[in-house]
Order: C-alpha cells, then sequence, then structure tokens
C-alpha cells in the first residue's frame, strides 16, 4: 500500500513564509525609514544642547508627572470600584458596566474631549460650581481625561484578576473564619499584587505617550508633553534635529518601561467575564463602600459621554455641515476598516513566523517587530515617514494609504497582543495532531485555524477598529482638509465655537465606536 | 513489513534499544511500566521523536528522516486527539485529504460509529461528549484514515467491559483486512491476550 503510492513532496508551506517575511519587513521598514529620514534632515546629528534647555527639563518633568498622577489616580480608584464587581454577587448591572468600561478604554478621545468641555469647560455646566480658579485646560483636564480613559482599563484587568481566586480559597477562607482584612491579606492581595506593577507600567506608558488630550487640553507650553514637543518642533518650527533628540527621549523612557512592565506577564482585560458560583459574605460597611464607588465610578464614566445627548440635541444639527456628513463618515468607516483588516494581516503574519521560529532569539525578533510601535512615538513615525516619500508621493493625493498603513502599525500591538495567545494555545494542544493528520495550507486554515482564532480574531480586529476610527495623530499629519475624517470634523466644529455641532458628530462617532464593540463582545461563548 | 533495526532511541539521560518485525496485517502490543519507553517508541514511529541511531523501514523504505506530515502514520494519542472547536464530524473528515472524505470512506465512517455507538454524537462538539465517546470518535478517525501504519497509545483506557472489546475486536478486524501494521499501548494482559499477534515488553 505504502510503496505503490509515491512519498509526498516536502511541506515547505512556502506561502505563509512569505506572508510572514512580508509582515515583518512592513512592521520594521516602517520605522527604520521615518528614523533615516529624520537623520537625514537633520544631517544625522540631534540637537544635543536642548538637553540642557530649561524648556526641555520643563516638558519632560511634566510628562513624568502628568504620567505618574494619572497612573495613581487610575489604579487608585480602579481598585474598590474592581472589589465592588467582583466580589458584589448583587450589584447590579456589572456586565454592562465592564462593557461601558471597555468602551471607555478604547474611546476616541475626540469625543471624551468634546464631552469633558461640555462638562467643565469654560462654559460648561458643571464649571460655575467649581470655584473660580478652576480651569479645564492644563494639568485638570489631562488628569481627568487620562483617568476617564485608564482607569476603566485597570478596573478590568483586576476584575478579571479578582475572579481569577478560585472557589476553593473562598470556601476554605470561610471554613476557618477568616475575618474580612484576614481574608484580603491572604486570598485577596496575593492574587492582585502581581498584575499591580503590570497594570500600573502599561497606564503610565500609555499616558506618557499621550498626544490628542494633551494637545486639546494641555493649555500651551506649560502642560506639555513630549510627544506634543515632538509635533509642535516638526509642525510649526520644523526642527527635525530638536524633534530627533525629543524622539530618542521618548524612546529611552518609553522603552525601558515597556521592557520593565512586560516582564510581569499578559494583562487579561478583553477576555469574557468568568462566572463565579460561590462568592464569600463582605462586611456590611465595605460592601456599603464598594456600592459607592461603583456608583461614583458609574457617575464618572458615564456624565462627560451622557452630556453630550442634550448638547448635541439642542441646536446641534443646525452647526453641522451635513452635506460633507455622510462621505466624513464613510471615510472614516472605511479607513477603520482598512487599517483594522491590514493590522490582523499583520498580526498573523508575524505570528506565522512566531510558530514556525521555534528558536528564542528569533521569537523575540518577531515579537519586537510586533509590539515595538507601542513605544515608538506615533509622530516620529508619521513625520519620518512624511518626509521620506515628500520627494516621490503627493500627500495630498496619496495619505490616505499612509493613513491606513500607520493605524494599522498603531493598533498592531493591541492585534498581536490579543491573538499570540490562542495561536500558542493551538500549538500547545495541536501541534502534533495537526502533523499526525499532515493538515496543511487551505485545508488546514479553512477547517480547522480560522475557525479556531475566529474569537480572538473577531475581538482583535474589533479592537483594531475602534482604535483606527479615533486617529487624531496620524491625520495631523497625513490628512488634508478635502478628505476629513470624523475625528478632524470634531476637532474643526469644536475649534469654530460650534459645540453642539461637535457633540453631535461625537455621538454619531461614538456610535459606530459602539456597534464594533457590540461585534467584539457578543459571541462570548465561543471564546 | 515494519522493521525496527537496531533503533536506538533517547530521551534526557534515558536510552532505549528496539528490533523488531511486524508483518502486514499484525499487531504489535507494548507493554511495561510507566517510564518504559513505549510512548516513547510509538513517537519515534510518528516522528515526533528523533532517531538517536538505527533505522525504521516501511517495505524497506526507510522513514526515519521524514517529518510527521509525511509519514505513512496515524496516532491515537494519549490526549488532544479531537479539535475542541469543531463538531464531531468534522473532526472526523479532517481524517481525509483535504477533509473531504470520498462518499465510500464517509459511510465506512458512519457505519464505524454505529457500530461503536457513537453515530448520535456527530453534531455535538467533544466539549459535550463523555471521556469514553470521545476516544471511540477519536479511535475511528485514527483507524479509518488511510495511513499504512497505525499507532495507538492506550486506546480504550476511557472505555468500559463491554465497549473496550467492542471497540477492540473492530480494531483488530480492520487492520487484519486492510493488511496494515499496527502498534497499541495497554497496560491490560487481556487486551494483549485478545488482539496482539506480538508483544513487546519493555
Amino acid at each position: 500500500m505504502f510503496a505503490g503510492r509515491p512519498l509526498p513532496t516536502a511541506n515547505r508551506q512556502w506561502g505563509s513564509l512569505i506572508w510572514g517575511l512580508a509582515a515583518l519587513a512592513c512592521m520594521l521598514l516602517a520605522t527604520v525609514l521615518a528614523f533615516l529620514a529624520l537623520f537625514g534632515w537633520s544631517e544625522g546629528r540631534p540637537d544635543l544642547s536642548i538637553l540642557h534647555d530649561a524648556y526641555f527639563h520643563r516638558i519632560l518633568r511634566f510628562t513624568l508627572w502628568q504620567a505618574l498622577l494619572s497612573t495613581l489616580f487610575a489604579v487608585l480608584l480602579a481598585l474598590p470600584v474592581a472589589r465592588a464587581v467582583a466580589l458584589d454577587a448583587r450589584l447590579p448591572g456589572k456586565a454592562l458596566f465592564l462593557r461601558w468600561a471597555l468602551l471607555c478604554f478604547v474611546m476616541p478621545s475626540l469625543i471624551l474631549i468634546t464631552g469633558l468641555v461640555s462638562v467643565f469647560g469654560r462654559s460648561g455646566w458643571l464649571t460655575p460650581w467649581l470655584g473660580a480658579g478652576w480651569n479645564l485646560y492644563g494639568l485638570n483636564g489631562i488628569l481627568i481625561a487620562h483617568v476617564f480613559l485608564n482607569m476603566p482599563f485597570a478596573l478590568r484587568v483586576l476584575v478579571f484578576q479578582w475572579q481569577s481566586i478560585p472557589d476553593t480559597a473562598w470556601k476554605v477562607s470561610a471554613q476557618l473564619g477568616l475575618s474580612g482584612w484576614q481574608r484580603f491579606r491572604l486570598v485577596e492581595w496575593p492574587a492582585i499584587r502581581g498584575v499591580l506593577p503590570g497594570v500600573a507600567g502599561f497606564i503610565f506608558l500609555l499616558c506618557f505617550n499621550s498626544f490628542a488630550i494633551v494637545l486639546a487640553l494641555g493649555g500651551g507650553p506649560r502642560a506639555t508633553t513630549i510627544e506634543v514637543a515632538i509635533y509642535q518642533a516638526l509642525k510649526f518650527a520644523f526642527n527635525p534635529a530638536e524633534a530627533l533628540t525629543l524622539a530618542w527621549t521618548q524612546l529611552l523612557v518609553a522603552g525601558g518601561l515597556f521592557l520593565l512592565f512586560s516582564q510581569f506577564g499578559r494583562l487579561r482585560w478583553l477576555a469574557p467575564p468568568q462566572g463565579q458560583p460561590w462568592l464569600p459574605a463582605l462586611h456590611p460597611f465595605t460592601r456599603a463602600l464598594g456600592r459607592l464607588a461603583y456608583v461614583l465610578a458609574i457617575l464618572f464614566l458615564a456624565v462627560p459621554i451622557a452630556t453630550l445627548i442634550p448638547v448635541a440635541l439642542f441646536r446641534g444639527g443646525q452647526g453641522l455641515p451635513w452635506s460633507t456628513l455622510m462621505p466624513v463618515t464613510l471615510r472614516s468607516l472605511g479607513f477603520a476598516f482598512a487599517a483594522a483588516t491590514l493590522a490582523t494581516l499583520l498580526a498573523l503574519g508575524g505570528l506565522e513566523l512566531w510558530r514556525r521560529w521555534t528558536a528564542p532569539g528569533a521569537r523575540r525578533w518577531v515579537e519586537f517587530a510586533a509590539l515595538h510601535h507601542l513605544v515608538i512615538p506615533g509622530m516620529v513615525l508619521s513625520v519620518g515617514l512624511y518626509l521620506f516619500f515628500l520627494p516621490w508621493v503627493n500627500w495630498i493625493r496619496w495619505g490616505w494609504v499612509a493613513v491606513i498603513g500607520l493605524n494599522a502599525l498603531v493598533a498592531l500591538p493591541f492585534v498581536y497582543h490579543q491573538l499570540k495567545p490562542r495561536v500558542f494555545d493551538f500549538d500547545a494542544n495541536y501541534r502534533r495532531q495537526v502533523a499526525d493528520l499532515g493538515l496543511r495550507g487551505w485545508p488546514f486554515w479553512h477547517r480547522l485555524y480560522l475557525p479556531w482564532l475566529l474569537p480572538a480574531l473577531r475581538r482583535a480586529w474589533a479592537l483594531a477598529f475602534v482604535i483606527a476610527l479615533g486617529d487624531f495623530a496620524v491625520f495631523g499629519i497625513f490628512g488634508h482638509d478635502s478628505w476629513r475624517t470624523l475625528p478632524w470634523l470634531i476637532y474643526a466644529l469644536a475649534g469654530s465655537y460650534r459645540l453642539q455641532a461637535a457633540a453631535l458628530a461625537s455621538l454619531l462617532l461614538l456610535a459606530f465606536a459602539l456597534i464594533a464593540l457590540w461585534v467584539l463582545e457578543d459571541h462570548r461563548h465561543h471564546a | 513489513m515494519l522493521e525496527a533495526r537496531q533503533l536506538v532511541l533517547r530521551r534526557g539521560d534515558r536510552q532505549w534499544n528496539h528490533d523488531f518485525v511486524l508483518e502486514p496485517g499484525r499487531t504489535l502490543a507494548l507493554t511495561g511500566p510507566s517510564g518504559s519507553g513505549k510512548t516513547t517508541l510509538l513517537e519515534a514511529v510518528g516522528g515526533f521523536v528523533p532517531v538517536h541511531s538505527g533505522e525504521l523501514l516501511l517495505a524497506g523504505t526507510a522513514l526515519t528522516g521524514l517529518p510527521p506530515e509525511q509519514r505513512p502514520v496515524s496516532t491515537l494519542f494519549q490526549q488532544h486527539n479531537l479539535f475542541e472547536h469543531i463538531r464531531v464530524a468534522d473532526n472526523l473528515k479532517l481524517g481525509f485529504r483535504h477533509g473531504r472524505p470520498d462518499a465510500a470512506s464517509w459511510s465506512q465512517v458512519l457505519a464505524a460509529c454505529a457500530h461503536l455507538g457513537v453515530d448520535e454524537l456527530l453534531e455535538r462538539y467533544p466539549g459535550e461528549l463523555s471521556g469514553g465517546q470521545r476516544q471511540r470518535v477519536a479511535l475511528i478517525r485514527t483507524v479509518l484514515r488511510p495511513q499504512v501504519i497505525v499507532v495507538l497509545d492506550e486506546p480504550f483506557s476511557a472505555l468500559d467491559g463491554d465497549n473496550r472489546q467492542r471497540a477492540g475486536d473492530w480494531v483488530h478486524q480492520q487492520i487484519r483486512d486492510s493488511r496494515r501494521h499496527l502498534l497499541f499501548v495497554t497496560h491490560q494482559p487481556d487486551d494483549t491476550a485478545r488482539w496482539a499477534d506480538e508483544v513487546l515488553a519493555l
């Protein structure tokens, strides 16, 4: 039987190798070309004199300070709320609240900014009660926005962590008659302390690299981050040498932080919540405190967005350029769709190499290529590529290609992070079985691998879609008024004091983000 | 004919030497205590453990240099035989080229499912099956794949008395009728007495 049939040809799977290498090249080339361009324009010399400048010290100090405060507030405020959500069995609306928290974390910045201005701005409805010295613009606004965006992330990670405490640990602590404090110290704290450095590090990194929030709410040179300073150095002063120095500073700090927090393992925040069949009884006082924290968190996360509704309904339609709204919306959706698809294809390509190259060194390269965009200043990437291709490309005509490509790279680390554990599990469980069955090529992908990846693919794609939908920074470099996206339309409306129209456009953007997140979180039974 | 000629296998600081010949249509039972190298030998036949020295030959052709995907071997592992995210029917189809069995092969699968009592489970997911049902489904796919060598690692461990008897008889008959080679690991002397043509005690 065997002797009668020819041996199959070697199973090289060139297709997936080429796909993986192409993805790897895209990920790395963008960064290399961007830095080459900036080196070229600054004649290869960063402007080191700026390191002795008081301006630089002030920016660095403020960047670190606002990131530190944002992180502290986000994590400390998340702790009691997460505990209440995880352990208070009778707390109403938990599932909806966790979904809303997810939306807040990935919420397009411009929606939040419009909401915050409506509540806390000069003519915001809450401003008269905040005292004469209140000013949203500056550290106040930056902190509120950063806590709004990042506290939900900390909250979700901590909820999952609390829920991962085994049932038996609660039962044993109940049988031993442990007090609330003893139970916290012996059962809960060991479970959550492991993720706290990782959560704090990640939030610090996001706030350290913050752009849109600081640009809109920073309020001048006294409240500027390095990312915004790079933008200003390039956009207004056109000083690539100074931008390079700032970029290297940002890279060193952000890269160091990234290396540090990536040692703390993977943070779960997007997986479906787990059920808990048995929970301990909480002390009435701590339960009441938890519920109070829960209500305050709901108010904090809901009010800025809910405010948009009456603001938008109050003559919002009058200031909105209806004739351009449809093309702007379709363009935003098209860009986000393309960027999310490209990010998913890049991540899958990188993961094909990761599966194929089992040597730790090779795998580290793949990881670096896929994740390093988290710490590369988006401004450096955008401006570098803008300059590099400027002699050959008419950006007014072809800028949309860069908007899609760079947004895909911005979303790539998140997509990769979501897909990798699923790929890892597949290989860990089934690698031998797949080899034994001789499955490869299209039948392998179509019948086995894609159905396995589908829940994670859905989550990753939707996440990338929302990130790209809210893009502000990349469009700021490559975009043009003749083909605006929704966030820039909102920015233009708010900038021309048409806040009601900006609120209406923000609600539209929010609706699309909500639909994408519904796709993301629905189908939890498959995950 | 399947032949292990001065086959040396190593795992860590342990080493096993094997010499055996198995004619088509016959069954070789591997017995011995845990850690005696039974699974290692099966994995070497499947290409998952490298051969240190010696030869593994099928009809005079060396298998040793071939990767698992290209070996004419069908394996039932101790666990993770079924893909949890696809239905039982799709799991069974994956045993055939491109996951699309021809009509004759599929009716053979259905007949086997009816014979072993799992024909009602085709539309379910593996997670909805008991341990014994999972083992029978995996056994059907492994045995009915058109591979010349069938390798079963403790194939009846989750089956009760009647099902064990029925499954063992079915496997034995399939191998004999198709004149293929079967190697299986067991800890039960009854299995060896009933179905093994030869025994390799390790």
